[in-house]
């Protein structure tokens, strides 16, 4: 097992990542482009808060579509751009903002995160409660606790644009069993975040083979999304998409009323395929479709006691506790 | 395999029973290199609802009237439909397949990435282009017009991205256009925009859209420059001829522009409907006379934009206007008109609401001619009389001698040439020749003289403007030597060269010697005195310089020097256009509905040229250049109180539409 990202970060491989209140006062996205610079090891120095000269090495240049080592320098304040006129403006909109969202959405793609056991390795003999050596392979007799796979996709649902430059209308994230096949929508957002996850493997209890192929959860998954997406829809405000369905049936009738007036009025003229034209052009300036794009996929392995209730007494009651 | 039992208990919630392999998970040791990027693959688009709405067809596929949807928020969202993209999901396998997790401090970062904050959504009014280009404009001198502005808004929130911008000449359609594509640019990121325009105008907008807004568009060559991403400029000359018809007509655009849209009134013709045929989404008309004639040029127009917007033309007839088909019917059907119009076209007119620009200032210069210059001007003024008594009548003939005549006015160089081709087919007259010779070997005229001792006193940068290239080498030479930083500019000139001697001249020159051919679409606000080295006889085109200058982002008044040899035909011209027309002091308006035509300028031209050939004495001369300015200025007012024209004033509103 190998956690690939190569760079600094992989290297550097820190768990916890500061968050926008580690620097108070300070715009989220200002935060989080310093912590993505921390990440890609770009030094940078902040000649005032909103001016930033960067430094790029040869490998690092090439992340920005750069061939050489050279100097940026950033602004992230519009109206300091008059101090610098030779400075670039990173913002959110901006080109450069864009493509470092990019950077960080390529990037993050596919983590793997475990929820140890609230005991110790009962295998492994010591002071410590529980280790009292229950049987090799980590049977406890007629209970077994095992580790076991749950993927969480979470998906982006936005407008339909030629490109999206920026959108996050929705974000949905959807856990599903890989050893059950059941699918738990927004368990992740509402309460499974908050556990304490690691990213090391801890070296006990032992993981289940997953039963169901991850082609087959994402269908599962996208299923559910579409069921959740609804529901989220109708719990919100759907103002905007009445409008937007009225506005594009408004122009659709217009289109057809007026070609069927002309077939009245020029008999000799065949006028349907201007008529599809027209309709096609409403199609495309109005498109009723919602996109939905797997953003990233989360592998989570949770403890589970895979066997009966029959533990150590010092497991069991942890379980339970836990649960 | 184990099968567990019913009471399994899972730490975060209860899961039911399952059958698992007890085998680890395993993951293969090597790391390949990630696969290349994928083109998207989508899944069919289902309904959002399919039990709502078990089966919307495509509104394409349909002609029927579409049923309206059911009440209530469901209803709503009824006709919606949801697909999944396939793409990255295998690319996310793939990742997973070799064992490439990202470290979570990467995930956690790419999570951030969907929250609020990385979106920089625009309020109602504000736009993402003064946010973005506030630098760009800075460095450029671009000022934009809270007009501008208030159009981009008004066409991006209200107007769907489909509208005809119809503002007055000289206000900044084309600022207008580039910052609305500029906006859907950062908005939706539109990739694929079409830009056509009449050929003469192609490099113009190449130079606004690079110069003021970061855009390199592709100037289009050949057939495969259609197919290129980014934004596409082409003449609508080029566009819609047959091998290229095809072509674009199968290619689908997200922004459509058209400069000079009235070129797209008749719905008969090529260009309409090559504009009509275009696959579009977003479609900018831009002209500043969208009526020209009659009412149905604008209906067609707007049928481009809104197919049955307007209902078919005989029901828009009926409905609207009067028997004649060209005014509105009635007071309220002319309201009603505006109305509709208002959810269309935006026009902003000249006026305190929009731009007031800077006055004129016009000076005249007496230049003398010297004695052996009167001896040339009068040996050829001679010949022209005496040609033209021989024949009778105004010819080819007679008319290259009136222009020797002008050219003597501004450089014996440039009537040498001009003499050179006479005596081709007439033997010429051989006191002419005498009188010239002389003159050559003088060297510099008295109106050259002239024209340094004005650059001397007045001590800034100018642009000094001829009609003649040999006037231009001549101007070129005697200011290089009397130490003057020059540079030439003629239609000679390659589009690069015009730009570097543009940057030149606006960097380090003091003079700009430009022909009429060469000035054309250049834009000189930087610079506000112009002086006219010699007077063209067509009033549009003294209009055509002055305008260089006296256009939009001009801050300062805008000093016009003319040299005029006093005695000469050239006096006459000026006594016409100065004190008659007031060409100087006024925009050209009406003027140009009559002059700009062939038949109308040749119709002028042959009234001049026969007032001047006549000529028979001070006062009559100067009678019959007067009834010839009234005759002008009477058929402008008539002009303005034609059909068509009075709708512009009447229907398209005497202020901005919206007011």
């Amino acid at each position: 097992m190998s956690s690939s990202s190569p760079g600094p970060a992989a290297r550097a491989g820190p768990v916890s990542c500061p968050g926008p209140a580690a620097h108070a006062g300070v715009l989220p996205w200002v935060n989080w482009l310093r912590e993505l610079l921390d990440l890609l090891g770009i030094a940078r120095q902040e000649e005032e808060p909103s001016v930033w000269r960067l430094t790029l090495r040869d490998e690092e240049a090439r992340l920005f579509g750069l061939r050489h080592a050279q100097t940026l320098l950033w602004v992230l304040d519009p109206d300091r751009l008059s101090a610098y006129p030779q400075a670039e403006l990173v913002m959110p909109g901006s080109e450069r903002f864009r493509r470092l969202l990019d950077l960080a959405r390529r990037r993050s793609r596919l983590a793997r995160l475990f929820l140890p056991p609230p005991v110790p390795d009962p295998h492994v003999p010591g002071p410590h409660a529980g280790g009292a050596g229950p049987p090799a392979g980590g049977d406890t007799g007629a209970g077994d606790l095992r580790l076991c796979p749950v993927a969480v996709f979470f998906f982006q649902v936005e407008r339909t644009r030629p490109s999206p430059v920026q959108s996050s209308d929705l974000l949905l994230d959807v856990a599903v069993d890989l050893l059950s096949g059941e699918t738990r929508p927004r368990a992740w957002s509402t309460s499974w975040k908050e556990l304490p996850w690691q990213e090391e493997a801890p070296p006990w209890p032992p993981r289940e083979r997953r039963r169901l192929g991850f082609r087959a959860a994402f269908q599962q998954a996208a299923a559910a999304a579409r069921d959740l997406l609804a529901t989220t829809l109708l719990r919100g405000d759907v103002s905007r998409f009445e409008h937007e369905t009225r506005k594009r049936q408004a122009e659709e009738e217009l289109i057809h009323a007026y070609f069927d007036s002309l077939a009245r009025e020029e008999r000799a003229l065949r006028r349907e395929e201007e008529r599809r034209h027209h309709l096609l052009e409403v199609d495309r300036r109005h498109p009723l479709v919602l996109d939905g794009r797997l953003v990233s996929l989360l592998l989570l392995w949770r403890p589970l006691i895979v066997k009966g209730e029959t533990f150590p007494p010092g497991v069991a009651a942890a379980v339970r506790r836990r649960e | 395999m184990a099968t567990l039992p019913p009471a399994s208990t899972g730490l975060l919630t209860s899961w039911p029973p399952i059958t698992v392999p007890i085998m680890t998970f395993t993951l293969p040791g090597w790391a390949p290199a990630p696969s290349p990027p994928r083109p998207e693959r989508w899944t069919a688009a289902e309904p959002l609802f399919p039990r709502v709405c078990p089966s919307t067809p495509a509104a394409v596929a349909s002609t029927a009237p579409r049923p309206g949807p059911p009440p209530g928020p469901a209803g709503a969202l009824a006709a919606w439909k949801v697909r999944w993209s396939r793409t990255d999901f295998a690319a996310i396998l793939n990742q997973l397949r070799h064992g490439l997790f990202d470290p979570l401090r990467w995930w956690r970062l790419g999570q951030q990435t969907y929250e609020d904050w990385c979106l920089p959504l625009p309020g109602e009014g504000n736009l993402l282009v003064t946010r973005f280009l506030s630098d760009r404009f800075r460095r450029a001198g671009v000022v934009l017009y809270p007009h501008q502005l208030a159009t981009v808004r008004r066409v991006i929130s209200d107007l769907g991205g489909r509208a005809l911008l119809a503002d007055e000449v000289g206000l900044g359609k084309t600022i207008e256009a580039a910052l609305i594509l500029r906006e859907y640019q950062l908005r939706e990121g539109i990739s694929r925009i079409l830009i056509l325009v009449p050929s003469s105008l192609v490099w113009q907008w190449y130079r606004e859209l690079s110069d003021k807004f970061g855009l390199f568009p592709v100037l289009q060559r050949t057939a495969f420059d259609w197919q290129r991403p980014g934004v596409i400029l082409a003449s609508l000359d080029t566009a819609k001829r047959a091998e290229h018809r095809d072509i674009l007509e199968s290619l689908e655009w997200d922004l459509v522009i058209v400069d000079e849209a009235h070129r797209l009134k008749n719905e008969r013709t090529l260009n309409w409907q090559l504009v009509n045929r275009l696959r579009k989404r977003y479609l900018l008309l831009l002209t500043a006379t969208p009526v020209q004639n009659d009412l149905k040029e604008l209906f067609n127009l707007v049928r481009l934009l809104h197919p049955g917007g307007w209902g078919t033309w005989s029901s828009f007839r009926r409905r609207f206007l009067s028997p004649d088909g060209r005014n509105p019917r009635d007071e309220q059907a002319a309201a009603s008109l505006q109305r509709l119009l208002a959810q269309t076209m935006i026009r902003h007119r000249h006026g305190p609401e929009t731009v007031i620009l800077p006055p004129r200032h016009v000076h005249r210069i007496d230049v003398h001619l010297r004695e052996d210059e009167w001896q040339l001007y009068d040996a050829v003024r001679g010949w022209v009389r005496r040609i033209y008594r021989e024949r009778g009548y105004l010819d080819a003939h007679v008319f290259a001698l009136l222009t020797l005549e002008r050219e003597i006015c501004s450089s014996p160089a440039a009537a040498a040439l001009t003499l050179a081709r006479i005596t081709r087919t007439d033997p010429g007259d051989p006191q002419v020749f005498a009188a010239l010779q002389v003159l050559l070997q003088q060297g510099f005229g008295s109106k050259l003289q002239s024209l340094v001792h004005l650059i001397r006193s007045l001590d800034r940068q100018l642009v000094v403007f001829t009609e003649y290239v040999a006037s231009q080498a001549q101007i070129l030479s005697i200011l290089r030597q009397a130490g003057i930083a020059a540079f030439p500019f003629d239609g000679s000139m390659r589009p690069g060269r015009k730009e570097w001697v543009k940057r030149m001249f606006e960097q380090r020159g003091q003079v700009l010697v430009s022909t009429e051919s060469g000035g054309e679409g250049i834009n000189l606000q930087f610079c506000n005195t112009l002086v006219n080295y010699d007077l063209p006889w067509n009033p549009m085109r003294v209009e055509q310089r002055i305008g260089r200058l006296h256009r939009l982002g001009q801050t300062r008044p805008v000093e016009i020097y003319n040299l005029v040899t006093v005695g000469t035909v050239e006096e006459h011209i000026f006594y016409l256009l100065h004190e008659k027309i007031r060409l100087f002091e006024n925009v050209v308006g009406e003027l140009d509905g009559i002059l700009g035509t062939r038949s109308g300028l040749e119709q002028f031209q042959r009234s001049l040229f026969t007032i001047l050939v006549d000529w028979p004495g001070a006062r009559q001369g100067r009678q019959a250049l007067d009834v010839l300015a009234q005759s002008l200025l009477a058929a402008a007012r008539e002009r303005r109180r034609e059909p068509g024209r009075e709708l512009t004033p009447g229907l398209l509103g005497k202020k901005a539409i919206p007011p």
